[in-house]
C-alpha cells in the first residue's frame, strides 16, 4: 500500500478528512536561521544589494523540515517588514532577532493615499522571496505541503500604517482606517498570487491585529471579514484553500458569531491560538472546517519540559484530533531562539498517537 | 453646575476617549475650587475602570488607546495645579518603562504607563527597542525603584533576563523591583529570570505595582 506523503496528510486534513497520523504545520516563521545558522540580515537582506537572500532562505526551510519532519513548511523565512521598506518605511534585521518595523510606511492618512501597490516580482525583497519558495517547492513540493503566510486585513494594515496609529484611525479617523486597510488587503491579493504561482499550495492568514484579543467585535465585522473574503477570493482563482489565523479567544461563546463570520466566508481552516479550548472549538465547527492549533507557546512549549509537552500534546490530539479534519501547530508562529527538543517533544507524541 | 456632575461628566469623557470633553471638565473642575488631587483621583478612577472592562474584553484595545489620549490631555491641565498647589501631588514611587531590545510593540508598555501614571506613580517612558545598559543607567538617571519590562516576542524576552543580570553584576539589584509583562511571558519565566513579578495586563501591572510597594519588597532605589 502506498504511503500517504506529508502533504497529501495535511491537504486530507484541510478536507476534513482522517488520515494515517496527525499532520503537523510548526508555522516556523525564522527557525530555519538557526538551523542553518545563518544570521538575520544575512538572509532578509542579505543577498546583493541589501535583497532578500533566496538561495539561503530556501535551504533554512528545507534543513528544518529535514531535521524535524514536520508535514508543512513556509516556502521562506518570513519578513514582516517586506512591503514596509519598499513602500518608503525603515526595517531592522537584528543579527539573532527577527526583522522588525522601526518606522512604518504610512506616518500619515495622506501617504496611503499617494502609496501605489508594489510590483513584488521586481520591486523591493519580495522577488527573493518568491525565489524561496520556487526553491522550496522544486526540492519538497511533491511531497511536503507548503503555506504562503500573508498577513490579515487589520494586521497588514497595522504594519504599513503603525499599529496605535490605525486602531486610534478606526475611532477617531474611520476614512483614514478604511484606506490603509483597503491598500493592506489589495496588497495581501497580491502576496496571495505571487506566493501561489512561486508554488505555495494553500494560503495562511496570519492574523494577529484582526481579532477581539485586539478590536471590537463590529471592527473586526467591519474590516477583517469583508478583507479576508477579497483573499479568499484571490486564492479561490488558483484553487487554494485558505486557513485563518486571528487572535482572541473564539472559543469564548461571546465570540462564537466572530468564528462564524469567518467560516461563512468558506476558509478550509481555522488556527485556534492561545486562550481558546480546541476541544470546544471542534464539537462546535469541526463538521464545517478544519481545526487547527495546539499546545500554548508561553504556558507550555516554550518553558516545556519535554514530558509535559508530550502530556499536552496527547490531550490536544484527544480533544481535537480523534476523527480528522484536524492539523496540530504550536499556538502561534515559532522564531529563532526556539528550543528545538521542546519541538521534537511534540512531534514525537504526535507521531505516537495512535489515529 | 456642581461638583458631582462635572466629576462624572470628566470620567465619563475620559472613558469615551474625548479629548476635548475631558481636559475642559479637569479645568471646570480646578475652577470649582477643587484640589488637583481630586481631578487626578477622578483620572485614576476611570481608567481603572476602563482597564477592568479591557480585562473582561468589554472594551478592546481602540478603546483604550483614545482614552489614554484623553486622559494625557487632562492630565496637562492638572499637571500645571498640581505644581502650584502646596501639598502637591503624593507619588507612590518611580517606574521607568520600556519595551527591550530588539522589539518595537510598544501598544502593551503604553498602556501599562497611563495606567501607573494615572495610580499615582511617576512614570519615565524609555521607549521602544530599549538597549539592556539603558534600563540600568535610566533606573539611575531618574531614581527609579521599579523597572517594568515589556517583550511581545520570544526572540527578545531573553533581553529581560540580561538587565536583571547587568543589575546584579553591577550590585544594584535590590535597589529596585522588576516587572516583566508581554504575550510570551508568564509567571514562570519571570520566577526563572529573577523579576520580582509578572503581570499579564495593564490593570495588572497596576496591582502588581501596588503590591509590590506594599509587600516592601527591595525597590530602595539610588541610595
Amino acid at each position: 500500500m502506498p504511503s500517504v506523503t506529508p502533504r497529501q496528510r495535511i491537504e486530507a486534513a484541510l478536507r476534513g478528512e482522517k488520515t494515517d497520523a496527525v499532520p503537523i504545520f510548526l508555522r516556523d516563521l525564522t527557525l530555519g536561521l538557526d538551523v542553518c545558522d545563518f544570521t538575520t540580515p544575512e538572509v532578509c537582506a542579505g543577498g546583493p544589494g541589501g535583497i532578500y537572500h533566496a538561495q539561503k532562505s530556501a535551504r533554512c526551510v528545507i534543513e528544518t523540515q529535514r531535521l524535524l519532519g514536520h508535514d508543512c513548511v513556509v516556502g521562506s523565512i518570513h519578513d514582516l517588514g517586506l512591503d514596509v521598506d519598499t513602500l518608503g518605511g525603515r526595517v531592522e534585521f537584528p543579527e539573532r532577532g527577527i526583522p522588525y518595523v522601526a518606522e512604518p510606511a504610512f506616518s500619515t492618512p495622506e501617504d496611503i493615499a499617494r502609496a501605489r501597490l508594489p510590483d513584488l516580482h521586481t520591486e523591493g525583497r519580495m522577488p527573493g522571496v518568491l525565489r524561496s519558495y520556487q526553491l522550496v517547492a522544486e526540492a519538497l513540493g511533491d511531497r511536503v505541503a507548503i503555506a504562503a503566510n500573508v498577513e490579515g486585513p487589520v494586521t497588514k494594515a497595522g504594519l504599513l500604517r503603525g499599529l496605535d496609529s490605525l486602531l486610534t484611525d478606526m475611532v477617531r479617523d474611520p476614512a483614514a482606517a478604511r484606506a490603509a486597510i483597503d491598500f493592506a488587503v489589495a496588497l495581501a491579493c497580491e502576496h496571495v498570487r505571487a506566493l501561489l504561482d512561486a508554488g505555495a499550495h494553500f494560503i495562511f492568514v496570519a492574523a494577529a491585529s484582526d481579532g477581539p484579543g485586539v478590536i471590537r467585535p463590529e471592527q473586526y465585522l467591519e474590516y477583517t471579514i469583508p478583507g479576508l473574503a477579497k483573499i479568499l477570493a484571490a486564492a479561490s482563482e488558483r484553487g487554494a484553500p485558505v486557513v485563518f489565523h486571528p487572535h482572541g479567544p473564539f472559543t469564548d461563546e461571546r465570540f462564537w458569531p466572530l468564528a462564524e463570520a469567518a467560516i461563512e466566508t468558506g476558509i478550509a481552516g481555522f488556527q485556534f491560538g492561545e486562550r481558546n479550548d480546541l476541544a470546544i472549538a471542534k464539537q462546535r465547527w469541526g463538521k464545517r472546517i478544519c481545526i487547527l492549533g495546539g499546545p500554548d507557546i508561553p504556558e507550555v512549549l516554550l518553558p516545556g519540559p519535554a514530558e509535559r509537552i508530550r502530556e499536552v500534546t496527547n490531550e490536544v490530539v484527544r480533544g481535537a484530533g480523534g476523527d480528522g479534519g484536524y492539523v496540530l501547530m504550536p499556538s502561534c508562529s515559532i522564531h529563532r531562539e526556539f528550543p528545538l527538543d521542546h519541538l521534537r517533544a511534540m512531534i514525537a507524541a504526535a507521531r505516537e498517537y495512535p489515529v | 453646575m456642581d461638583i458631582e456632575t462635572v466629576t462624572a461628566e470628566l470620567e465619563r469623557a475620559i472613558e469615551a476617549g474625548d479629548e476635548e470633553a475631558g481636559p475642559a471638565a479637569a479645568r471646570a473642575l480646578l475652577d470649582l475650587g477643587v484640589e488637583p488631587t481630586y481631578v487626578t483621583s477622578a483620572l485614576s478612577r476611570a481608567m481603572a475602570r476602563l482597564g477592568r472592562q479591557f480585562q473582561r474584553l468589554d472594551v478592546f484595545v481602540p478603546d483604550l488607546l483614545v482614552a489614554t489620549d484623553a486622559f494625557d490631555a487632562a492630565m496637562q491641565v492638572v499637571e500645571a495645579a498640581l505644581l502650584k498647589s502646596e501639598s502637591g501631588r503624593k507619588l507612590k514611587g518611580t517606574v521607568i518603562v520600556g519595551v527591550v531590545e530588539g522589539d518595537i510593540h510598544t501598544l502593551g508598555k503604553n498602556l501599562v504607563a497611563v495606567m501607573l501614571k494615572a495610580d499615582g506613580f511617576q512614570v519615565h517612558d524609555l521607549g521602544r527597542d530599549v538597549k539592556v545598559a539603558r534600563f540600568a543607567e535610566a533606573a539611575q538617571e531618574f531614581q527609579a525603584d521599579t523597572i517594568a519590562m515589556s517583550s511581545l516576542m520570544t526572540t527578545t524576552m531573553g533581553r529581560m533576563k540580561d538587565v536583571i543580570d547587568l543589575l546584579v553584576t553591577q550590585d544594584r539589584r535590590q535597589r529596585y523591583r522588576v516587572m516583566v509583562g508581554g504575550a510570551p511571558i508568564t509567571q514562570q519565566f519571570a520566577d526563572e529570570i529573577g523579576a520580582d513579578g509578572y503581570a499579564e495586563d495593564a490593570p495588572d501591572a497596576v496591582a502588581l505595582a501596588n503590591r509590590l510597594l506594599a509587600s516592601g519588597r527591595a525597590g530602595g532605589g539610588e541610595t
